[in-house]
């Protein structure tokens, strides 16, 4: 696997545009982007942006109407065997056979993987534990939740540990343990060096765990927004509770940003510290903070900028450098 | 590094195979295969051949009958029953009754003295009594006789006195054969008589014909005795009785008989052994209606249900092609049916074997197989290729059972409409036959019989009544090759061709 850093992606989207016939217009239109060993690419969009269909045509799923699409290397229509030997695909809405147990799909999966024996039996329920099926490896996929589903596919995704993982809309239908678990294992995925598109609605998610973010629009791709965007465009409230609350603290709390206070409860927006800095800080002060928590705007007004929202034109394309 | 990339295309082929789907229809098969096996009579009871003669021999009148079936076996417990009875007067003089035996004859004696007399002959199977059913006329199970004081080795035939009977010939070892028997023949024979043959037409009654004019098969040294046949091709359509006469060894005509009918050794007329009969009648039959049933079932279960439902893509991620996913299921499939139409047929050869003590001709089973294997294909086929071409089941079960039930119902339906402007299929002209055997190229479910008379070059079976070899009805090797492999290949093909060229 290659580490994390590395400059050569992973994978490669190029000029890709997909017609469907009886479409007035194509689904994905000239889309570029990289994904690079040891990254997170958060893929953004409304409904009926390209961010599924580009998905899909980047697993295989549908044929492109041009452009490529490079796995580890190799082109997913010209060499589909190779490229998806390293790929795992979390579908939207996974769709197994309904008739059958968790782990014996896992098991007839593992097959294609060339996985068989003991090692295999291993896997699959090894994997099962770490999405957190162990308990329902008999139970037949008809009866599993929505989020059960999207943790079998998550573990039918990793069979043959990919270098390459496209998870789409992975959290939706997801509890908060689930999100949790799939948060941790993308952050362990990356230091492992593989490459994650993932594909969200939950902005707020996708930029606590995205390196970059690619805005795509009407099928077209807006903008990539990198690391250090991402950290400029940092905006949103502050929300601080202190127990004993006075003017004093309030003056502290306006050198942080625009407060405003309803009781013991502080709302300092586009705070100009980190949330930690200014815990800190009053507490050295001698307060009692019970509450402190930061809610994000900036990746959504970011989008809604990009994307334009009514009244607003939206930005130029971008080439997903 | 790159590996194999046909692993995943060999492991979704091997777990195509091992589906417990595929075990079921293998015992499917086998299940018919036995159930129709089961209904093959080991000693059919139509038709009934009935022969019989008196003669005088050691101061007693014998009279002499022999009975069997159209597969030449003896038949054991036929009641024969004889009342002798004085001519003038109608006084019974004697009432003779008694079953044949395991070798299917059964004698009575009685001595008579003056003359003359009057025999009537019944014959039948036990229990019926007066309410014979009306199959027994296909063999005369009634004479009457007179006659009056006979001398040693005179010989009055009753019922048929030579049998010689339909289809009886290759009904034993498959080869074009004729086989004699005489109820007299120590009687009259002695050291050996002569049995000849004609192609004759008996309508107008049977006559007796000169050896010069017949052709002479051999000697008749024992009863019954089976002689090898050749004869060539006629275009004397009148010509369809076979007349048997046995000659003494001085020369004198002792028995004529021309019960059979000439049709039996046309040598275009396709083998039809007793095994084959059977095999056709029973296991071929009911597998040209299970067989493309199957191949639905299959087809739909191996892929077209999970192409439909969207669980197909699940598996397009993995290491395989779309195409190689299509091709290792279509194989599958294939492979599971035609193993199961295999094991159908070797067992209900066995089974036949067992019953009627012959198996099928080689060439019968494998042109019932290979044309089982054309519309196994374009079944499977058809499925394949519907679910890409509609995206629910509804419509993809009506193609497939609406072919099905074209092909296996309404085809005649569909010849006679189209030929009936030319009243081609009414009169059932050579011409209006050779369409009809045209169009069976059109229909996968006609090809066991188009492959039978293909690999046997024999008459279809449509034109059976005008003969000649497969050629004269374009059954020739190229098109029956060309046309079957269209069947295997086209659906396959526009399949391959739909998933290169669209999602």
């Amino acid at each position: 696997m290659q580490h994390r850093g590395s400059s050569q992606p992973l994978l490669e989207i190029s000029h890709l545009t997909k017609y469907f016939p009886g479409a007035s217009r194509p689904a994905v239109t000239d889309l570029s982007l990289k994904v690079a060993a040891g990254e997170v690419l958060g893929f953004v969009g409304l409904n009926g942006a390209g961010k599924t269909t580009t998905i899909r045509v980047a697993a295989g799923l549908n044929r492109p109407s041009a452009g490529h699409v490079s796995v580890a290397g190799y082109d997913i229509v010209l060499d589909k065997v190779n490229a998806s030997r390293h790929l795992g695909l979390v579908p939207e809405f996974p769709n197994f056979d309904p008739g059958v147990t968790a782990l014996s799909l896992l098991r007839r999966f593992a097959g294609y993987r060339g996985l068989s024996g003991p090692s295999e039996k291993n896997r699959c329920s090894d994997l099962l534990r770490l999405v957190g099926l162990g308990e329902a490896g008999r139970v037949r996929f008809r009866a599993f939740s929505q989020g059960m589903k999207k943790r079998l596919a998550l573990a039918v995704a990793l069979l043959g540990e990919p270098e390459v993982l496209l998870l789409d809309e992975v959290l939706n239908g997801l509890d908060p343990q689930g999100i949790a678990l799939v948060r941790r294992l993308m952050m362990e995925w990356r230091e492992d060096g593989r490459a994650i598109l993932l594909s969200s609605h939950l902005l707020n998610e996708t930029q606590q765990v995205a390196d970059r973010v690619a805005i795509v629009h009407e099928g077209r791709l807006v903008k990539v927004l990198s690391r250090s965007e991402l950290a400029n465009g940092r905006s949103g409230v502050l929300r601080v509770i202190i127990v004993d609350l006075d003017s004093r603290a309030v003056e502290y709390l306006e050198t942080k940003g625009t407060v405003k206070r309803d009781g013991a409860t502080v709302w300092i927006t586009d705070p100009t510290a980190e949330a930690e800095e200014i815990n800190s800080d009053l507490i050295r002060r001698g307060y009692h903070v019970r509450g402190l928590a930061f809610e994000s705007t900036g990746l959504e007004s970011l989008f809604l900028r990009l994307i334009g929202e009514p009244g607003q034109e939206p930005s130029g394309g971008d080439t997903g450098e | 590094m790159r590996r194999n990339p046909w692993a995943g295309f060999r492991y979704d082929f091997q777990r195509t195979l091992t589906r417990a789907l595929a075990l079921i229809i293998v015992v499917v098969v086998i299940i018919v295969a036995l159930a129709t096996a089961a209904e093959i009579p080991t000693n059919p009871v139509i038709p009934r051949m009935y022969s019989g003669v008196l003669f005088y021999s050691d101061g007693a009148y014998h009279f002499d009958f022999y009975a069997f079936n159209e597969y030449g076996t003896p038949l054991q417990g036929i009641d024969y029953s004889v009342v002798v009875t004085s001519r003038p007067g109608n006084a019974t003089l004697a009432t003779l009754g008694g079953r044949t035996a395991a070798n299917g004859s059964v004698e009575f004696s009685v001595a008579l003295s003056g003359g003359p007399f009057n025999a009537a002959v019944e014959a039948g199977p036990q229990g019926f009594g007066p309410f014979a059913p009306a199959y027994w006329t296909q063999g005369a199970s009634r004479g009457n006789v007179s006659f009056g004081t006979l001398t040693p080795g005179e010989i009055v035939p009753i019922l048929s006195p030579i049998t010689a009977a339909l289809n009886l010939p290759t009904g034993f070892s498959g080869e074009l054969a004729l086989q004699v028997y005489y109820p007299a023949l120590d009687a009259s024979c002695g050291s050996g008589c002569s049995v000849y043959y004609a192609l004759v037409n008996v309508d107008q009654g049977v006559t007796p014909l000169a050896a010069s004019s017949m052709v002479r098969l051999g000697s008749l040294s024992s009863s019954p005795q089976a002689y090898p046949l050749a004869i060539p091709p006629t275009n004397e359509t009148n010509l369809l009785n076979v007349q048997v006469e046995i000659f003494s060894t001085s020369g004198s005509l002792i028995a004529t008989d021309a019960n059979s009918t000439a049709s039996s050794f046309d040598p275009y007329v396709t083998p039809d052994t007793v095994g084959d009969g059977a095999f056709s009648t029973y296991f071929g039959y009911d597998m040209i209606f299970l067989i493309p049933l199957l191949a639905i079932v299959a087809a739909f279960s191996f892929y077209a249900r999970d192409r439909l439902s969207g669980v197909l893509e699940s598996t397009i991620v993995q290491p395989v092609t779309r195409l190689g996913l299509a091709t290792s299921r279509f194989l599958g499939a294939l492979i599971v049916l035609l193993a199961a139409v295999g094991a159908g047929t070797l067992l209900t050869d066995a089974l036949i074997l067992l019953r009627v003590g012959y198996t099928a001709a080689p060439s019968y089973m494998l042109s019932y197989y290979l044309g089982f294997a054309v519309f196994a294909f374009s079944f499977v086929g058809v499925v394949f290729l519907m679910s890409h071409l509609v995206r629910t089941v509804a419509p993809l079960f009506a193609v497939a059972l609406g072919l099905y039930l074209f092909f296996s119902v309404f085809w005649n339906g569909l010849v006679t409409a189209l030929e009936a402007p030319s009243q081609a299929y009414y009169v059932a002209s050579r011409a209006g036959l050779q369409l009809q055997v045209q169009a069976s190229f059109l229909n996968p479910i006609q090809y066991p019989s188009l492959f039978l008379a293909g690999l046997t070059n024999t008459t279809p079976g449509i034109g059976a009544q005008y003969g000649g070899d497969a050629a004269s009805w374009e059954v020739t090797p190229i098109v029956l090759g060309l046309t079957a492999l269209a069947w295997l290949l086209i659906p396959f093909l526009l399949l391959q061709w739909r998933i290169l060229t669209r999602d």
